[in-house]
């Protein structure tokens, strides 16, 4: 009889998982600890969880990970991420992110998840240099000191603002873009300090 | 790009004089003030409203031009001045803060912003900070048939509403417009009406504010009525566009300026050696017979320097300003500092600094003036120092007369190519030594137009105009002066009095003393000299192969011509004129005395 997969077990998963990838060790007082649980209920559930074959539980030693229970885990976290980056998009409020994307994570398809990354991508905050040819995006920080700033926002390089590159020259030359219906020329170094997101 | 420093821009037009009809009524007089971004077409408004009527102001204390001038409209004697072209009046540059000065201490009847109706909501941004002086203020709507052209068609009423002050629609190219703009400032000069409300009392008062929260604002503000006041239909890039691409292209544009940089300058020598012999055998037809030596010192010093500008001027300086006021005027220029700014970085500079550069390739003097086109001071003051040891014309006459004719062309171009590299070592070191952090380039690239043939003359003109008042005063008052040493004798106990350096660190003859001492009122003096003094034009009798190296690269590196040093006075002060000075002679001198080490040692005396 296989064991049913019960509700619950993925945030044990999950929470392994991300152990696992700070270089922890998955035992059960690390996990309880995480999870907020007691020990014995966590020890418990681990159990059932090692008979799916995810989790690897001998009788004197501490859980670990399968091969197979890792990239589960994995594909857990992913999600998590994916959401986490869509909630903030979205407008939902950082306190209720956290929460939203663990609830979340458990309802959605791969299929889903890579439509969701797409859009979240798309909207990321790269530097400048990176927005491809051609593509609008919106200006989301400028890290320079307040002269600088204030000579960019002069000539319309303002937080918000939309910006298009339309020519890149060579040997780490400038960057030049279209803002607000003119063309400027930027410097490279400069370009490194502003901070931008694409748009659709 | 405009390049400032020869005052502008403008371009004559003729001017249909109103004059007052009843000539009884007194007259009343306005000021005018014209603002606005640069590539507005603020100075072709400008001209078209004063016509020739019009000088050159200098703010005190500040090294930046604008033109005055005045004119009749009904009754009233109107006198307009043309304010830099600027973005922001965050008294961020020397420009914005005397724009800024001039409005509030001045305080002009009214301010006209000109704005491109092409760029509207870059252009209302600094509408808005005029707006918050709160001075009496008009609109030009200005370049209203590039903007139908680009397929933006704006609502001059609407906008007007908007910002609740006068806006009319011109094209200051052939006028249209220009008049109906005068008589609104009239009214609003004689009403005194300022502008009300909007984003008046919005300053920096409540803390926390930042002046980037500002200008995000404010620039929202803008844009937000740029969209409610302009019609815009997308129309894509043509042919102008196209050409864009291509001179910015990463390969092809570095192509293209190759070949028309290359056209510049080989045209230029061509055309000027041509000119120039010509012109100099014109004069010399009225030399007096040669054999009296001192008949012929007198011609040289005195009437030397005279033709001397001359065949500086003509056949060389006013060819070359034409052609590269041609590619300013188009906007090339702007696309060469953009492709050249990666390269220029590597040293320190941004590559705007590439432009006083090219045209140091003229006359010094036109170039330091044009370093203005730098935002800051440092990189302005490093940009002239570069420049001064440009080889100008005058010293080209050196390295083709010397070297180019007595070792062949390749050592003159790598005497060039040597000279392009010690400037850029010896700026990469001024970076370093000047205190201040390196600054990006942020530079409008203003598309692509079609240069009006007057302008370009007008611009050539103003180029030229500051070296016949620089240079030619220099020519004269230097060969006055060396008339006169020569009369008392003077000549050999300099060069017994030098012998140590010239001979003993240079390896040069002795009388290369003189020829240098001279050579800063002309550094062509260098090689017409030995001709006067000795009656021999063959210069092989005086130097050797490897006197004749030494001797260019001092000429080249040495002290600036006095011009030059006048034209660094009145733009960095003395001390840094007579600084720059005596380092260029200490340098040139080292450099010298190395060059001649070198060449020996490698077999070449």
């Amino acid at each position: 009889m296989t064991p049913k997969w019960e509700q619950g077990m993925d945030e044990y998963l999950e929470t392994m998982g991300r152990l696992a990838e700070h270089g922890r060790k998955t035992n059960v007082t690390a996990i309880a600890a995480e999870l907020g649980v007691a020990k014995a209920s966590t020890s418990q559930m681990l159990r059932k969880m090692a008979k799916t074959g995810l989790v690897s539980f001998p009788k004197y030693g501490e859980p670990e990970l399968t091969e197979k229970g890792r990239t589960a885990a994995n594909a857990i976290l992913r999600k998590h991420r994916v959401l986490h980056g869509f909630l903030e998009l979205i407008g939902v409020r950082k306190s209720k992110i956290h929460a939203g994307a663990c609830e979340l994570e458990h309802a959605i398809s791969d299929d889903i998840e890579k439509q969701i990354e797409k859009v979240v991508r798309r909207h990321e905050t790269i530097r400048l240099e990176q927005l491809k040819l051609g593509v609008k995006g919106s200006i989301v920080k400028i890290k320079t000191d307040p002269k600088t700033a204030q000579r960019l926002g002069d000539m319309g390089l303002t937080e918000g603002a939309e910006i298009t590159i339309t020519q890149s020259a060579p040997f780490k030359g400038p960057l030049e873009l279209s803002v607000r219906g003119t063309r400027l020329a930027i410097g490279r170094k400069l370009a490194l300090k502003i901070y931008v997101k694409g748009m659709k | 790009m405009k390049i400032p420093g020869f005052f502008s821009d403008s371009c004559c037009a003729v001017k249909p004089l109103r004059e007052a009809s009843a000539a009884t009524k007194p007259k009343r007089k306005i000021r005018i003030a014209l603002a606005g971004n640069a590539n507005v077409g603020k100075s072709a408004l400008f001209n078209h409203l004063t016509g020739m009527n019009q000088h050159v102001a200098n703010w005190p204390g500040k090294t930046v031009e604008m033109a005055e001038g005045v004119f009749r409209h009904a009754n009233y004697e109107i006198s307009v001045i043309d304010l830099p072209g600027i973005y922001s009046l965050s008294a961020f540059s020397k420009e914005e803060e005397v724009t800024r000065e001039y409005i509030l201490k001045e305080k002009p009847d009214v301010v006209i912003n000109v704005i491109n109706s092409c760029f509207l909501e870059r252009n209302l941004f600094f509408t808005m900070q005029l707006l918050e002086l709160g001075v009496p203020m008009a609109i030009a709507l200005n370049q209203t048939d590039a903007a139908k052209d680009k397929g933006i068609e704006i609502d001059e009423k609407k906008l007007g509403n908007e910002l609740r002050v006068p806006v009319i629609k011109t094209t200051a190219l052939n006028g249209v417009g220009i008049w109906n703009l005068v008589d609104r400032c009239c009214e609003v000069a004689v009403e005194g009406q300022k502008p009300s409300g909007l984003v008046g009392k919005r300053k920096n008062r409540k803390s926390g504010v930042t002046p980037e929260a500002i200008t995000k604002e404010k620039y929202g503000m803008a844009g937000r009525i740029a969209a409610r006041v302009q019609k815009v239909q997308e129309r894509s890039g043509g042919i102008v566009e196209r050409i864009d691409a291509l001179t910015t292209h990463w390969f092809f544009g570095y192509l293209i300026m190759l070949l028309v940089m290359g056209f510049v300058f080989y045209s230029i020598f061509t055309f000027g050696s041509v000119m120039s012999s010509w012109i100099g055998n014109a004069f010399n037809a009225l030399r007096p017979s040669a054999g009296d030596a001192t008949m012929n010192l007198i011609w040289e010093g005195l009437i030397g320097g005279f033709v001397a500008g001359i065949t500086l001027v003509l056949p060389y300086a006013l060819p070359f300003y034409l052609l590269i006021t041609v590619l300013e005027d188009t906007g090339y220029l702007t696309r060469i500092a953009f492709l050249l700014d990666g390269i220029a970085h590597r040293i320190g500079f941004h590559g705007k600094a590439i432009i006083p550069i090219i045209l140091g390739y003229g006359c010094n003097v036109p170039a330091c003036f044009s370093c203005r086109i730098m935002e800051y001071e440092r990189d302005r003051f490093i940009t002239a120092f570069a420049v001064t040891m440009v080889p100008c014309t005058a010293r080209t006459v050196v390295v083709l007369a010397l070297v180019g004719a007595y070792l062949g062309p390749w050592w003159a171009i790598g005497l060039y190519v040597f000279n392009l590299i010690v400037i850029a070592v010896l700026a990469k070191i001024a970076f370093r030594i000047l205190p201040g952090e390196p600054m990006g380039l942020i530079m409008e690239m203003p598309p692509y137009r079609m240069p009006s043939p007057k302008a370009v003359l007008k611009h050539t003109w103003w180029k030229i105009k500051s070296i016949l008042s620089v240079v030619f005063p220099y020519y004269m008052i230097g060969g006055l002066a060396f008339a006169i040493a020569y009369a008392i004798g003077i000549f050999t106990p300099i060069n017994n009095f030098l012998a140590p350096v010239t001979i003993g660190w240079l390896g040069l003859p002795a009388l290369a003393a003189t020829l240098l001492i001279f050579g800063i009122v002309r550094k062509e003096f260098i090689v017409v000299l030995p001709a006067v003094l000795y009656g021999s034009t063959d210069l092989s009798s005086i130097f050797s192969p490897a006197q004749m190296i030494v001797i260019t690269i001092v000429a080249l590196f040495y002290i600036p011509c006095f011009a030059t040093i006048e034209a660094m006075r009145r733009e960095y002060g003395w001390k840094r004129a007579l600084g720059i000075a005596a380092f260029e002679t200490v340098f040139a001198v080292l450099l010298g005395g190395v060059a001649f080490r070198v060449l020996s040692a490698v077999g070449i005396h």
